[in-house]
């Protein structure tokens, strides 16, 4: 179908043009025709009025005296309006007086009330005849209308003559406004082609005019010079681009080399923990594929009793963004679960979320074997030395007992050499059960359970100047305290450290009463409680030995005891997730520092990293 | 038709005129019998009217100008009633018409329009010494040759009428043209 909507704007505008011209034309010829034929019908009418008028008035006579011969000479003379059919004289009765036709066979109808009628091809006048304003008759007058169809098709005729002439000057007219206006069109048309083409934005196109196209042409070309630079700018930003993945690329794969040739098993995860990178010591310890491991994929290798644990630290890190430190077993491909320390670290967008997890897993089976081992032996040990401990008791205290009644009865019996025997035996006895008292002590430490209250430090470190009230008159020492925070530890097992420390610092002094100060200050996710004094000091080099079992620095009789206090407290707060230290200078008094961490979970983290 | 028009007491001109048609009949007929008179004069009592329409009377042919219109019989009345019947209730111009019967010429401004008899004499001497202003009317050929104005006469079994411009002219009467097309002919 012809779709002109499609059409070329040179075939547009000479269809335009021509359309329009003949429209104009057919529309004018078609109003001209149509007013002439009002105007003619209606010149028409007052023509044939006047002439029926007349013709009327020259019948009142023959009406009068009942003429037809005078009547029908009248409308003789009609012959001379050659498109007047016929015209009739009637009687006031309707009787036919006189009668004319052009043609014969005429037959005339009664007369018609109204003044004009048109009727199949004729106009009819009728006109009453009136006498001295009595009415005496009619005068019809029929008249043949084919002289307008006459007129109709001339005018018809002169305006497709018109149209044909008006089309022969309109058309070359129309062809020389499409070389105007569609050159610089299909000019512009043929710039655009080549350069989509091509890719050329280096072509211009050819401006024409100064009118609206011309402007056109001046944009397209502005249009092209901006299109050019920024091409030329984004082959250079492309250029770099590449170069930047490129060197991405030789990063990532350096990266993956990396992972995939660590001894460790490396993964990565998702923010939301699933896993989406394991490196080949994953494949190669589980045996199975990357799509059995991915995502949860660990779950079926994780040992079922550390699952629980493993994924509620792993969904905490998740929730938190804290590192992750688990330890767990995980089952290798013969089905031998081994364990391994899991650490994790998250890493974040310039937002601070986190957008992938990276971890490693590192074997640690042996490690830990061997731990178990030496943890195992230790509690052996422990029960060991509390069992002898408790068991000695009975026979030590014989031991005191017998040799004190002996001393007392047998004083007289004795000679010089078995009193001194005797006291040697006292002594040993009475020493032997002080230290298996202190062993008990620090066992009893090692063992006791873990208060999950809370203390007022103040509280505990009053109970313990308490217990020590006589050593301090005898020593005349002073303590001092600041205000002391509520700790997350047993009472008594505080009550222990306080005095524990502040007894060595009664009994290590100078020569100058003993000046004792206890604060505490927060310290990160803990308390930091000191106690300093200004005793005599520790040397460098013992620092760390002070806190064994049975170390003592002193072995003069100056400074007694077993050397098992310290021992004590470093069990105590080692226990509750803290550490303990001494900063000292000889002569210059010590310091002696511990922890208590704030709350469970630190605690929690503590203990468990103690004990891996 | 006839009866029903006499029922109504007055026969207008048309339906006179429509008599006309079953006049020409009679007149075909046998010799004019009383009745058959009577439809010629019918139709001569209406031409009578007519001719008052078109012909201009002088303002001196009346007496005054609340004067009736009279049209006036001389001699032997042939019209019976048939004359004031078709008379009754008309005008010309203003002035009513009346009919009047007059056995001798008439006064000045007594008639203007006079229907002269058959079987009235002398009428050159009548007619002369008529004032101007009044129209005669005779029956038969001649009596538009010895000078009267308008004759009745019979042709092709039809009523019509001469007609005497000349005689007018000295009447000071003034004819429509009209008058003198549907005239029989015209004398000189």
């Amino acid at each position: 179908m012809f779709n002109f909507r499609d059409r070329p704007i040179r075939q547009k505008l000479v269809i335009t043009t021509m359309v329009t011209t003949i429209t104009a034309l057919l529309l004018a010829g078609l109003g001209f025709i149509l007013a002439d034929s009002i105007l003619y019908l209606s010149y028409l009418e007052r023509d044939l009025s006047t002439l029926a008028q007349i013709v009327a008035d020259n019948s009142t006579a023959a009406l009068a005296f009942d003429d037809p011969a005078s009547a029908t000479q009248t409308l003789g003379a009609l012959r001379a309006r050659t498109h007047v059919d016929a015209a009739c004289v009637y009687r006031a009765d309707g009787t036919i007086l006189a009668q004319y036709w052009r043609a014969g066979g005429f037959r005339f109808p009664p007369p018609e009330a109204q003044d004009l009628v048109r009727r199949g091809g004729e106009l009819i006048v009728s006109r009453p005849i009136i006498l001295k304003g009595r009415r005496t008759g009619t005068l019809m007058m029929f008249y043949n209308l084919g002289e307008l169809a006459e007129r109709i098709r001339l005018y018809g005729t002169t305006v497709v003559g018109v149209l044909l002439v008006v089309g022969l000057f309109a058309f070359p007219l129309s062809w020389r406004l499409r070389t105007v206006i569609a050159t610089p069109i299909s000019r512009l048309v043929s710039a655009s082609t080549s350069v989509a083409e091509t890719g050329n934005y280096g072509i211009r196109a050819q401006k024409l005019s100064g009118d609206e196209l011309g402007v056109l042409v001046d944009r397209f070309n502005e249009m092209l010079a901006g299109i050019q630079s920024r091409d030329t700018d984004l082959k250079k930003a492309l250029a770099e681009r590449e170069a930047a993945l490129r060197a991405a690329e030789e990063e990532h794969q350096r990266f993956h080399f990396m992972a995939e040739s660590m001894p460790q098993k490396i993964f990565a995860a998702g923010p939301g923990g699933e896993s989406i990178y394991l490196n080949r010591q994953w494949i190669e310890f589980t045996g199975l594929s990357f799509g059995q491991l991915k995502h949860w994929g660990w779950e079926q290798i994780i040992h079922p009793d550390d699952l629980e644990e493993g994924l509620r630290v792993w969904r905490h890190s998740i929730e938190t963004g804290e590192p992750l430190q688990l330890t767990s077993r995980f089952r290798r491909a013969d089905g031998v679960y081994r364990w391994h320390l899991n650490r994790a670290r998250a890493m974040r967008n310039a937002d601070g979320e986190i957008t992938l997890w990276i971890g490693s897993s590192t074997e640690i089976h042996e490690q830990k074997e061997k731990e178990e081992e030496l943890r195992r032996a230790n509690e052996d040990l422990q029960q060991f030395a509390y069992s002898a401990s408790h068991d000695l008791q009975e026979p030590i205290r014989n031991v005191a007992v017998y040799s004190e009644i002996m001393a007392r009865r047998y004083r007289d019996k004795l000679d010089g050499d078995g009193l001194l025997y005797l006291s040697f035996l006292e002594e040993g006895g009475r020493r032997l059960a002080r230290l298996i008292n202190d062993l008990l002590a620090y066992t009893r430490a090692s063992r006791a359970e873990l208060s999950e209250t809370t203390v007022d430090a103040s509280v505990a470190l009053r109970n313990a100047l308490a217990s020590l009230s006589e050593a301090m008159r005898e020593t005349d020492a002073k303590v001092t305290y600041d205000p002391l925070p509520e700790v997350h530890m047993g009472e008594a097992h505080l009550q222990q450290v306080f005095q524990n420390l502040i007894g060595n610092a009664l009994k290590y002094r100078n020569n100058a009463s003993p000046r004792i100060h206890v604060s505490a200050a927060k310290r990160g996710a803990a308390w930091c409680f000191s106690v300093k004094d200004n005793g005599i000091g520790i040397e460098p080099k013992y620092k760390e030995k002070i806190f064994g079992v049975f170390k003592r620095l002193h072995h003069d009789q100056r400074y007694s005891g077993t050397g098992i206090g310290l021992a004590i407290c470093q069990r105590v707060v080692e226990r509750y997730g803290g550490r303990i230290w001494v900063e000292s200078e000889p002569g210059e008094g010590s310091t002696f520092s511990f922890t208590v961490p704030h709350d469970e979970s630190a605690r929690r983290a503590k203990v468990q990293s103690v004990a891996s | 038709m006839a009866m029903q028009s006499q029922r109504r007491g007055r026969l207008s001109v048309p339906r006179l005129l429509a008599l006309c048609i079953s006049a020409y009949v009679g007149l075909l007929g046998s010799p004019a019998s009383a009745a058959e008179g009577n439809l010629e004069y019918q139709v001569k009592a209406a031409f009578l009217l007519n001719f008052t329409k078109f012909i201009e009377w002088p303002p001196n042919a009346f007496a005054n100008s609340s004067s009736p219109f009279a049209i006036c019989i001389l001699g032997n009345d042939p019209f019976g009633r048939a004359l004031d019947d078709v008379v009754a209730g008309e005008a010309v111009g203003d002035r009513r018409l009346i009919v009047r019967r007059i056995d001798e010429a008439p006064a000045p401004q007594a008639c203007q329009v006079v229907f002269i008899a058959a079987n009235v004499k002398d009428l050159a001497k009548i007619m002369g010494g008529l004032a101007p202003g009044v129209l005669t009317v005779g029956e038969g050929d001649s009596f538009v040759r010895e000078g009267g104005i308008i004759g009745f006469v019979i042709d092709n079994r039809r009523v019509r009428f001469d007609i005497s411009p000349p005689a007018a002219e000295r009447a000071t009467l003034k004819l429509s043209s009209k008058l003198l097309s549907v005239a029989r002919s015209v004398g000189k």
